[in-house]
């Protein structure tokens, strides 16, 4: 049969094609459903992920708040321990001065005459009150130095004269003993960067402690320097310390050996262990030697300080104060390419000038209140805090820049090379001590 | 004629132990309790020397140097700040804010009467005027 122009087998052809087509669509048809019914599969399971995020979330919030909370009470803690130390300290030493006022008047005959039984009682009151005001200030004292709140203040002091001080105020005690006290210098000066005061207690407990344990012979306070160090010795020809008992020689309450005498002369037990605490704060060592019977040498060494030291010092009271609080902090230097030379050829006051000029520059550069800048006459540090290292980059550069735009002067000045040095925590470093390192040759 | 100083100190005991140590050494005494009594009585008495407890309650110590130092005819009157904290920062505020001197609890009476005379300008002969 013959119409539409087709035969049979094409017609037969476009129907094997559409059936092909058909079977595709259907098979097509089956993979959407199945992607279909994947799809939802996923999607719950992505509904159920999302929850338990969610739920991660908060926990992680509630930590969040719940160590935001632990570190307040940590603060009022730490300002508790300092009104704890002031507060004891008022309420133990306002009795003891209507103590000691009340039997001193009496003592004096304010209050009617006494006779000698009377006198010699009360005299033993008065001597243990002085006693207890004494192991008061030594506890509030350990008090201090164990909770960190001690505070030393620090300057250039000439052990030598410090110790000459000390043991003058010793001289007639001892010779009242019939001891001979020694001074070994082995140089006319000795300078340190210590506490005066502290330093100056420690001598008096260790000269004190020679003349109580001696009987007859000599002490010897002795002073030499090492490169780094100063090193300090009061030895004695006392009663000596038996080898079991020396390493607790610098334990709290622990003293050795009969003690004529009593109440003040007894002492509170803990100068020693004072001592040890305050050298060990100046970053020196103590230890003690000892013969029984033949005597003790009590040692002590303080850093030696130089310029050099000083400067070291007060960088490092500043990073170790910032630190702590800190998720970053970078530290820049800005100096002068041989500061050395430069220093020599334009002499110190105009060096000095100069460096004020430049700390002027870069102090208009920084963010008030919020950074720190520090000359140390040698180079000019910029402290930045939470401020990472990329961005300080951008900052050196800008301040770079300020400077040599803006620095004015004398002929040479313009040719003068700041150079800048970038050390960030915690990128560069792990702490203040790894900082410092890092910046070593500009301090 | 025997000077005259105001004592000032929180708790009673105290405040008459000085007192009766001063008279036992002629000196003229006028207490006050707290920080308000004792700018109205160191504007009454005139005195010439007052020994003050800088931890009275409510900051009063402090107020009181602040106060007398301000004023006109109270502001020449040496101060001996006495205290049981004896701590650096409190020292120095107290010299920062006028006082002549600072004694710190427990004192030996003998310590006292000395900061006592040295604030009266006792202990120094009269100056010569060449």
């Amino acid at each position: 049969m013959e119409d539409n122009g087709k035969t049979r087998e094409e017609l037969l052809e476009e129907i094997n094609t559409l059936k092909a087509r058909i079977a595709e669509f259907e098979s097509w048809e089956h993979k959407c459903k199945a992607s279909e019914s994947e799809l939802k599969k996923a999607q719950e399971e992505l509904e159920i992920e999302t929850w338990g995020l969610a739920k991660t979330n908060e926990a992680i919030k509630y930590l969040y708040q719940e160590l935001d909370k632990k570190n307040r009470e940590l603060q009022t803690l730490d300002l508790l321990k300092t009104e704890f130390i002031n507060t004891a300290s008022h309420e133990l030493r306002t009795p003891l001065t209507i103590i000691r006022e009340a039997i001193s008047q009496v003592l004096d005959g304010l209050h009617g005459q006494i006779n000698p039984d009377q006198k010699e009682y009360l005299s033993l009151c008065l001597n243990d009150v002085d006693r207890l005001q004494h192991l008061i200030n030594d506890l509030l004292d350990i008090s201090k130095l164990e909770s960190g709140k001690f505070k030393l203040m620090k300057e250039r002091v000439d052990i030598v004269d410090l110790v000459k001080n000390v043991s003058a105020s010793f001289y007639s005690k001892a010779a009242n003993i019939g001891l001979e006290l020694r001074e070994s210098f082995h140089q006319s000066e000795s300078w340190a960067f210590v506490d005066r005061d502290s330093i100056k207690r420690v001598f008096t407990n260790i000269i004190g402690n020679a003349i109580k344990f001696t009987d007859l012979g000599s002490i010897e306070i002795s002073i030499t320097e090492t490169p780094t160090h100063i090193e300090c010795a009061v030895s004695d020809t006392g009663r000596g310390i038996a080898g079991e008992d020396l390493p607790r020689l610098f334990t709290k309450f622990e003293q050795f050996g009969e003690l004529k005498g009593s109440g003040e002369e007894k002492g509170t037990g803990l100068g020693l262990n004072i001592s040890k605490s305050i050298i060990e704060l100046h970053r020196g060592e103590i230890w003690a030697e000892s013969n029984l019977n033949k005597g003790t040498t009590i040692n002590f060494t303080l850093p030696k300080y130089t310029e050099k030291e000083i400067r070291r010092e007060s960088l490092y009271e500043e990073l170790s104060q910032a630190l702590p609080h800190k998720e970053s902090l970078t530290l820049l230097v800005f100096g002068v390419g041989d500061f050395d030379s430069f220093r020599m050829i334009a002499g110190e006051a105009k060096t000095h000038t100069f460096m004020q000029q430049l700390e002027k520059l870069v102090r208009q550069s920084i963010r008030v209140d919020i950074d720190t800048a520090i000359n140390n006459g040698r180079v000019i540090f910029v402290l930045l805090p939470d401020i990472r290292k990329k961005k300080a980059q951008e900052v050196t550069e800008t301040i770079h820049r300020y400077i040599e735009k803006n620095l004015t002067g004398e002929g040479e000045w313009e040719k003068v090379q700041i150079f800048t040095r970038l050390v960030n925590y915690p990128e560069d470093c792990a702490s203040a001590e790894d900082m410092l390192a890092k910046v070593d040759s500009d301090v | 004629m025997p000077k005259k100083i105001l004592v000032v100190d929180d708790d009673p005991t105290i405040l008459r132990l000085i007192a009766t140590r001063l008279k036992a050494n002629n000196y003229n005494v006028v207490t006050a309790p707290d920080a308000v009594y004792a700018v109205k009585k160191a504007h009454e008495e005139k005195p010439d020397l007052i020994i003050l407890d800088i931890k009275m309650p409510a900051g009063g110590g402090m107020s009181v140097i602040e106060n007398l130092k301000m004023a006109s005819n109270t502001m020449l009157i040496p101060i001996i700040c006495i205290t049981a904290e004896a701590s650096p920062e409190v020292k120095r505020k107290a010299i920062e804010l006028g006082a002549e001197d600072f004694l710190a609890k427990p004192f030996h009476a003998e310590e006292l009467l000395a900061r006592v005379k040295k604030a009266l300008g006792e202990d120094t002969p009269p100056k010569e005027i060449i």
